[in-house]
C-alpha cells in the first residue's frame, strides 16, 4: 500500500491544477480536463478514506471535491426569455395536473362570496356577522358620492402610495393563502373562506345601499387578476395540504418536495398577477370619470385574457418544441 | 483500544452520494446559528429601509410608494436575492458562515430558493418563527418547513479543521503490528497534538503505551513517541 506522504507527493499537483481551475470561475474552469481531473480526485478521497490516511489529507480532499461537485453539477445557467418561455407553459400545465386542488379552491372561494353577496343583497344587516359597524361605515365612505377616488378614503395618499401598499398588502395575502397550506390543507381553506365572505358581504352591503356603480366600477378592472390569483395560491397551497394528508405511495417527505416542486410555478404565476392586479388596481380602478361601460369592456379583456392563459390556448398545438 | 464500532456514531452530518460514487458529507447548521443568521438579517434589512427611507422621504407621494414597495421586497425578496447570488447565502447567513443548497449538495436553484422563502408565512407562525424553530430542533438535519418543501438545507462553509499537520521530527515503527482501526486512531490523535495541552497530550499516549515505538532513547515521553509513530505510519523512513 502506497504511504500517505508518497500519496499526496503524488497527487498533490492534480488536486492543485483542479483547485486552480474552479477558482478561474464559471467560465474558466469547464470542459474535459476539469471533468477528468475532479472523477480523478474523487476517485483519491475514495483510496484515502478506504486507507485511512490522515483526516487532515481527507477533509482536504473532501472540501475540494465537494466544491467541484457543485460546480460540474450545477444547474445550467438560465436565459431569461427561455425561462419565462418555459414558466409561461408550465402555469397551464401545473393547473391542469392540479384541477383537483383547482377546483377545491374555487368552490372554498366562489362559494362563501356569492352565498354572503345574495344574502346581505337580501338583508344588509348581515354584514355585520362579518364586519363591524364601523367597517361597514369606512366602506361606504369609501365608495361614497363625493369620493375622489373610488376604494379609497380621503386621507388615503394618491396613486403610488396605494400601489406600494396594494403590493406589499395583497402579496402578503397571496403567500399566506399558499403557505398555510403547510397546515394540512385547512390555512389554506380558512383564508380563501375568509376572504371570500368578506368580498362577498362588502359587494352585497354596498349593492344594496345603492352604491353598487362606484363599488362594481371599481374591482371589475383589476378583479379578473386578483381573484385568480387568489384561487391559485389557495390551490397550490391545498396541493401541499393533499401532500401531507394523503402523500399516496410516497414517504409524506417525498411528496411534500413534488407538490413544492409541481406548485412553484404556480406561486410565481400569483406574484405576476398580484403585481399586475395592484398596478391595475392603484391606476386604473380608481378613476372615477371614466364610464362604466369601458371598465366593463376592459374587465372581459382581463379575464379573456388570463383564461386563455389558464386554459393553455396560448401555446397549444402551435408545433412548438417542448 | 477500541474494537472498531459496528453501529456508525450518531451525527447530523447529511450524506449525499455523487454519481461518482464518493459520500460527501454537509453538516446542516443548528437552530441557534441558524436564528442568528435571521436576527443579523433582520437587522440588516432594518438599516436599509431607515436609510432608504430617509431619502425617499423627500420625494412625497412616490416616495411613500416606493417605500411600502422596497419593505415588500425586503420582506420577501432579499432572501431570494441573495441565495441565488454566488456564495448562496444572506449577508447574515454569510456573517455566521452559513450557506443554503439543495439536498443533493448543489447550487440551490431559484424556484427552491422562492418556495422556502415563501413558506417562512408558515414557519413564523404562531409568532416569532415559533413552528419553524420546533421543526429544525425535531430534525437531525434541522430543516424547517420552507426547506422540507423545497428540499433545501441550510449547511457549515467549511468544515471545523481540526485536523492539524503535526511537527516534523523523526519516525519510528510500532512497537507491535496495529490493525487498520488502530493506526487510524494514532493518526487521529496525532493530528489534535497542537489543539492539546502538552500534558494531556502525554497522558492521551500513554494509553497507547503497548504498541508506542521502543527504539527511541528511553526518556522520550510518550507524547514524542506517539508522533514519531503517527510520522512513521504516514510513510516518513529516518534513513530515507
Amino acid at each position: 500500500m502506497m504511504s500517505a506522504l508518497a500519496f499526496e507527493a503524488q497527487y498533490r499537483p492534480q488536486w492543485e491544477q483542479l483547485r486552480q481551475a474552479l477558482a478561474g470561475g464559471a467560465n474558466a474552469g469547464t470542459g474535459l480536463t476539469l471533468v477528468q481531473t475532479y472523477r480523478s480526485t474523487c476517485e483519491h478521497l475514495a483510496l484515502a478514506r478506504s486507507r485511512h490516511y490522515p483526516l487532515r489529507l481527507v477533509q482536504e480532499l473532501e472540501q475540494l471535491t465537494a466544491l467541484a461537485h457543485q460546480h460540474v453539477y450545477r444547474p445550467p445557467a438560465m436565459q431569461p426569455l427561455w425561462a419565462l418561455r418555459r414558466w409561461w407553459r408550465a402555469v397551464p400545465e401545473a393547473l391542469r395536473a392540479q384541477r383537483g386542488a383547482l377546483w377545491v379552491s374555487l368552490a372554498s372561494f366562489a362559494l362563501p362570496l356569492l352565498a354572503m353577496l345574495a344574502l346581505t343583497w337580501w338583508e344588509p344587516s348581515w354584514v355585520l356577522s362579518v364586519l363591524s359597524a364601523s367597517q361597514a361605515h369606512m366602506f361606504e365612505q369609501m365608495y361614497g358620492p363625493d369620493v375622489q377616488d373610488f376604494g379609497r378614503l380621503r386621507d388615503a395618499g394618491d396613486d403610488w402610495t396605494m400601489f406600494g401598499y396594494y403590493i406589499l398588502h395583497n402579496i402578503g395575502i397571496g403567500f399566506q393563502c399558499f403557505a398555510g397550506g403547510l397546515l394540512l390543507g385547512l390555512g389554506s381553506l380558512f383564508y380563501l373562506v375568509l376572504n371570500g365572505v368578506i368580498l362577498g358581504a362588502v359587494a352585497g352591503y354596498l349593492t344594496h345601499q345603492g352604491l353598487g356603480q362606484a363599488f362594481w366600477g371599481f374591482v371589475v378592472g383589476h378583479a379578473p387578476f386578483e381573484l385568480s390569483a387568489v384561487v391559485l395560491a389557495g390551490a397550490a397551497g391545498l396541493r401541499l395540504g393533499q401532500a401531507l394528508l394523503m402523500p399516496g405511495r410516497l414517504r409524506r417527505s417525498q411528496a411534500l418536495i413534488e407538490a413544492g416542486h409541481a406548485v412553484t410555478p404556480l406561486v410565481w404565476a400569483v406574484m405576476v398577477l398580484l403585481v399586475g392586479a395592484a398596478w391595475l388596481e392603484a391606476f386604473w380602478s380608481s378613476i372615477v370619470w371614466m364610464p362604466m361601460s369601458i371598465k366593463l369592456s376592459m374587465s372581459a379583456v382581463g379575464w379573456a385574457l388570463v383564461l386563455t392563459w389558464f386554459s393553455g390556448w396560448t401555446w397549444r398545438g402551435a408545433g412548438d418544441d417542448r | 483500544m477500541h474494537p472498531a464500532s459496528p453501529l456508525p456514531l450518531p451525527d447530523t452530518l447529511h450524506p449525499v452520494e455523487t454519481p461518482e460514487g464518493v459520500m460527501l458529507w454537509l453538516r446542516p447548521a443548528g437552530a441557534v446559528p441558524r436564528l442568528l443568521a435571521g436576527g443579523l438579517d433582520m437587522l440588516f434589512r432594518a438599516l436599509i429601509f431607515i436609510v432608504a427611507s430617509l431619502l425617499l422621504d423627500h420625494w412625497g407621494s412616490l416616495g411613500t410608494g416606493l417605500q411600502l414597495l422596497l419593505f415588500f421586497l425586503l420582506e420577501w425578496f432579499y432572501p431570494v436575492l441573495f441565495e441565488c447570488l454566488p456564495g448562496s447565502a444572506t449577508p447574515g447567513k454569510r456573517f455566521v458562515g452559513l450557506r443554503v443548497v439543495m439536498g443533493s449538495g448543489l447550487p440551490v436553484t431559484l424556484g427552491a430558493s422562492l418556495l422556502r422563502n415563501v413558506l417562512r408565512a408558515v414557519d413564523f407562525l404562531p409568532t416569532a418563527y415559533a413552528l419553524g424553530t420546533l421543526c429544525m430542533l425535531l430534525r437531525p438535519d434541522c430543516r424547517r418547513l420552507g426547506d422540507l418543501v423545497a428540499d433545501t438545507l441550510v449547511v457549515y462553509r467549511s468544515a471545523p479543521g481540526w485536523q492539524r499537520a503535526w511537527p516534523p521530527g523523526p519516525a519510528a515503527a510500532p512497537a507491535r503490528p496495529l490493525s487498520a482501526a488502530q493506526q487510524a486512531a494514532i493518526l487521529g490523535l496525532a493530528e489534535r497534538c497542537e489543539r492539546l495541552s502538552p500534558e494531556r497530550f502525554n497522558e492521551l499516549a500513554q494509553l497507547a503505551h503497548s504498541v508506542l515505538p521502543t527504539e527511541l532513547p528511553p526518556d522520550t515521553p510518550a507524547g514524542e513517541r506517539l508522533l514519531a509513530l503517527a510520522r512513521w505510519l504516514a510513510g516518513q523512513r529516518n534513513d530515507g
